[in-house]
């Protein structure tokens, strides 16, 4: 059984995880600027696509794992609980759908204008992993609100 | 199926002197848990209804029951 002190730091932990993923998210849509300056793929220089895809990897695999990894099973269960699980669940199901959603916006688009596969690519990734962490913490946070 | 699952954690956690945090060390799940369960956002599986119904020593349908 877990204990006062393992409770006590899993809350501390799931509310930070819950305050962090929505700022992780507008920090990596604030960065698209800067890749789309001027609106050409062709200026992403390698070190800007591989800075993007390291960062939009690292936010993944934090949507993916519990947290807590290196405190002990007792405080990784408490913070990888069934309501974790279940909001995780409705944060992929939200990535899911606005990837459909920009695919939607991307081929309206690409009858007006040329559209190359890595940069649709990169609009897709960018706001579903966005909108996956943005509805982790919105959910985990209102789970975590007195009522 | 439009019953709605409801429950009387709140009262009868309060008829015990128990905070959230209280119990949710009795059952041993995060106070998350039992603040969703409490407030109907989160259904519990049958495992920790079971658990959270052993904590309080009362029968789970006691507890747990379906508003019509």
């Amino acid at each position: 059984m877990p204990t006062a002190e393992d409770h006590e730091l899993a809350d501390r932990l799931t509310r930070r995880r819950a305050r962090m993923m929505p700022i992780l998210a507008i920090l990596l849509l604030a960065g698209q600027p800067f890749y789309f300056a001027r609106n050409q793929i062709e200026i992403a220089t390698p070190v800007r696509t591989a800075v993007w895809l390291v960062w939009t990897a690292v936010l993944l695999l934090a949507l993916a794992v519990a947290g807590g990894q290196f405190r002990g099973k007792a405080v990784r269960d408490l913070i990888e609980d069934d309501v974790a699980r279940a909001n995780r669940l409705r944060a992929y199901a939200a990535g899911f759908w606005t990837a459909m959603a920009t695919v939607f916006g991307i081929y309206g688009l690409s009858i007006f204008d040329n559209i190359q596969g890595r940069e649709s690519l990169h609009l897709v990734m960018t706001f579903s992993v966005a909108a996956a962490l943005i509805t982790f913490g919105t959910l985990e946070r209102r789970a975590l609100r007195d009522e | 199926m439009s019953d709605a699952l409801a429950n009387r954690l709140r009262d009868l956690r309060a008829e015990r002197d128990l905070t959230q945090a209280a119990l949710a060390e009795l059952v041993g799940v995060s106070r998350k848990t039992i603040n969703t369960v409490e407030n109907g956002v989160f259904v519990p599986s049958a495992t920790l209804a079971l658990r959270i119904a052993r904590a309080l020593s009362r029968p789970v349908e006691e507890i747990f029951y379906l508003r019509d």
